[in-house]
């Protein structure tokens, strides 16, 4: 297999270069194919640019419901002339958890009635003028506009040159096309009858893989019966065939996407298929509805472009129409035949090559994924310090917690870190440098201060496993004293755990910090008078030398926890962007501060 | 060719460093809002609080903002100074 696929792009291009050898006229359409997909690039390119997040904004309004969803995929497609692009933000958006898969699905439903516009615009319009003058003054001033510093004009000049590309593509295509008849014709090759609708509608499906574009193929299509080299019904066929090719592309891009990802790839081909089988068993009646609209809107009966743009737009409106009130039914039947897989080592839920699309997509599933990391982080942390997560995080009174003495839950610490904590943050950190190399400015820092917030989480984690291997031991000790000091270890980890959920479930962000800071002060006072609580100990012989120094350096094990929590929090929970969160550093009191507030009546705080 | 070049780069960073400014002024102006209502908020809290512990918690509270807020408006005043010296 990975053989063919280095094989294929060297035969392609013989394939090519012999063709090109043979005839000029095949160069010609081959470069006005060229040309038009290049021209979809600069108009995605262009969009991509130009909208700079508002499509995203747009797409997370417009999707709480189905019939918004497919107006959404209409419009969008018919804006830009590319179902891919909408596609492929749609699985960003899915896999980032943004949008359900039923609004995906409507989306990807509109996408495809949306592509039938670009038949209309070619058969309608292109064919009857000289596109090429249009094409070279949007070129030039594309080009000119692309030159600019703005963003804004640089968009607007991606967007003009794709346009222009196309049209001229489009331009080369007819030319080479009519310039073909002289020498050759194809429509002498045409296939009639069920083996031609299945022979062409095969070549529809292979020429789409190839161009990985069913608008490219269509163009192709319709210029070539707009010059005679193919017949009406081999031209329906392949009209067909691209529809099904277009859902390979989609496939293919699945791969790299999560689970979801995956089911609205699945969805895409099931409708695609789906459509196209009806077309062909339905040909002859959807043939009749042709003639009929034709005949109604006044289509000549030699406009055999603009009835092939009739028959496109109304088998994909059909398959919207019979597939519109199963949506749910799909949506149920992908999640059962695609579902999650188990795994000993948990692996990232979110995550996805997807997502990296889209700076907004990239850092939901980042922040998602983060905040899925602390969770399982907190099971961790609480049995490091001999409880149950849901004691830590609950309301018990953590004396009456500590008065019951439960067993502490028998967990291998090193075997918890390294299948539930180390593998996703290993592929977060990899995710948000991936991330990076495409996304800049604030959302490049916002990815990077998730990246540091997780980093204190786990040596937040490394700190409480450091503090575990005494902890457990002196909780069960017959020494109350020392036993009280560890406990008291417990209640300060466990506090500080309450008042980061405090935090992280309010809605004022400036309350959230003032909470976390709170917190944050308590440890420190809790720190600075270490001392004075060990040292009588020491000095009474209620605790030994050597427990004293491990009570001493587990402390600051349990300090340095908390520390690390709570900045961690205040990336993760108090929603702030980059450039707040480096101000609430910058104001954030230093330990002097602290310690004015905690002993204003010592000279030297 | 090469200095201009150069020359160019370092008007895009400027360009690009004073929007920063720009931006963190406005972040630090809109952070210090916030603290000053919350400020006043605790203020409100304490004056009806009878409970010791939660009145101390409160007055914690507020000389944390009270010292953030005096950090913020010395970084304000930075900022501003370098805005108008660049």
């Amino acid at each position: 297999m990975a053989l063919m696929r280095k094989l294929l792009l060297p035969v392609i291009l013989v394939l090519l270069g012999y063709a090109f050898w043979l005839s000029t006229d095949i160069t010609q359409i081959a470069a006005g194919v060229a040309i038009f997909l290049f021209g979809m690039v600069a108009l995605e390119d262009g969009f991509q640019r130009f909208s700079g997040g508002l499509l995203e904004r747009l797409l997370n309004h417009s999707t709480n419901r189905l019939w918004k969803a497919l107006n959404f995929g209409i419009i969008t497609t018919t804006l830009m002339q590319s179902s891919s692009l909408v596609s492929v933000l749609t699985i960003s958006f899915l896999s980032a958890g943004l949008i359900n898969l039923a609004a995906g699905i409507g989306i990807i439903f509109g996408a495809n009635l949306g592509t039938t516009t670009g038949a209309w615009l070619v058969a309608g319009f292109g064919l009857k003028v000289d596109l090429a003058t249009y094409a070279m003054p949007m070129l030039v001033f594309g080009i000119v506009m692309i030159f600019q510093k703005s963003p804004v004009l640089k968009g607007i000049g991606w967007v003009l040159s794709g346009i222009g590309f196309l049209f001229l593509g489009i331009h080369y295509m007819k030319e080479g096309f009519d310039a073909f008849r002289d020498t050759i014709n194809l429509s002498a090759y045409a296939v009639p009858g069920l083996k031609g609708l299945l022979l062409f509608t095969l070549l529809g499906v292979v020429a789409t893989v190839v161009m990985q574009s069913s608008h490219a193929t269509l163009i192709l299509t319709i210029t070539a019966l707009a010059a005679q080299q193919i017949t009406y019904e081999n031209a329906l066929a392949i009209s067909i065939g691209a529809n099904m090719g277009t859902t390979i592309t989609a496939i293919i891009g699945s791969i790299s996407a999560n689970i979801a990802g995956k089911r609205l790839a699945v969805a895409h081909l099931i409708f695609n298929l789906l459509t196209g089988l009806i077309a062909i068993i339905f040909i002859q009646q959807l043939l009749i509805a042709v003639e009929s609209i034709s005949d109604l809107t006044g289509i000549a009966d030699d406009n055999y472009a603009l009835r092939l743009a009739v028959f496109h737009t109304l088998f994909n409106l059909l398959g919207v129409i019979l597939m519109m009130p199963f949506v749910s039914w799909l949506v149920k039947l992908l999640e059962w035949l695609l579902r999650e897989p188990e795994s000993v080592v948990v692996k990232p839920k979110y995550l996805n090559d997807a997502a990296l699309e889209s700076p907004q997509a990239a850092i939901e599933v980042v922040r998602k994924e983060s905040e899925r990391l602390y969770d399982l982080a907190t099971r961790i942390i609480a049995h490091g310090i001999g409880w149950q997560k849901r004691d830590v995080l609950g309301q018990d009174d953590l004396n009456l917690l500590i008065e019951n003495r439960q067993m502490p839950p028998s967990e291998d610490f090193d075997k918890a870190y390294a299948t539930h904590i180390k593998y996703i943050y290993s592929a977060i950190v990899q995710f948000v440098i991936r991330a990076r190399e495409r996304i800049t400015g604030t959302s490049g820092e916002n990815l990077q201060g998730y990246s540091r917030a997780l980093y204190d989480l786990v040596t937040a984690i490394k700190n409480i496993k450091h503090l575990q291997k005494n902890l457990l031991n002196f909780i069960n000790s017959n020494n109350n004293d020392i036993k009280d000091a560890y406990n008291n270890l417990r209640k300060l980890v466990a506090t500080t755990m309450r008042r980061i959920q405090e935090a992280r479930e309010i809605d004022d962000t400036t309350e959230a910090m003032l909470i976390l800071d709170h917190t944050l002060l308590q440890i420190e006072e809790d720190s600075m008078t270490t001392s004075d609580r060990i040292e009588p100990l020491i000095r009474s012989h209620s605790i030994s030398a050597e427990m004293a120094t491990s009570l001493m350096i587990d402390t600051e094990y349990a300090h340095n926890a908390c520390r690390n929590l709570i900045a961690m929090a205040k990336v993760l929970f108090t929603g702030r962007d980059s450039t707040t969160v480096q101000l609430d550093q910058d104001i954030e009191l230093n330990k002097d501060e602290m310690a004015s507030i905690i002993q204003p009546d010592n000279p030297d705080s | 060719m090469k200095l201009k070049n150069i020359l160019e780069r370092i008007a895009l960073l400027t360009a690009a460093e004073k929007d920063k400014q720009l931006e963190e002024y406005k972040q630090l102006k809109k952070l210090l809002k916030e603290l000053r209502k919350k400020r006043n908020e605790l203020e409100e809290k304490i004056a009806g609080e009878d409970d010791i512990d939660r009145c101390k918690e409160l007055q914690d509270k507020l000389k944390i903002i009270d010292t953030q807020r005096r950090k913020g408006l010395d970084l304000l005043k930075e900022l501003k100074e370098s805005r108008k010296s660049s």
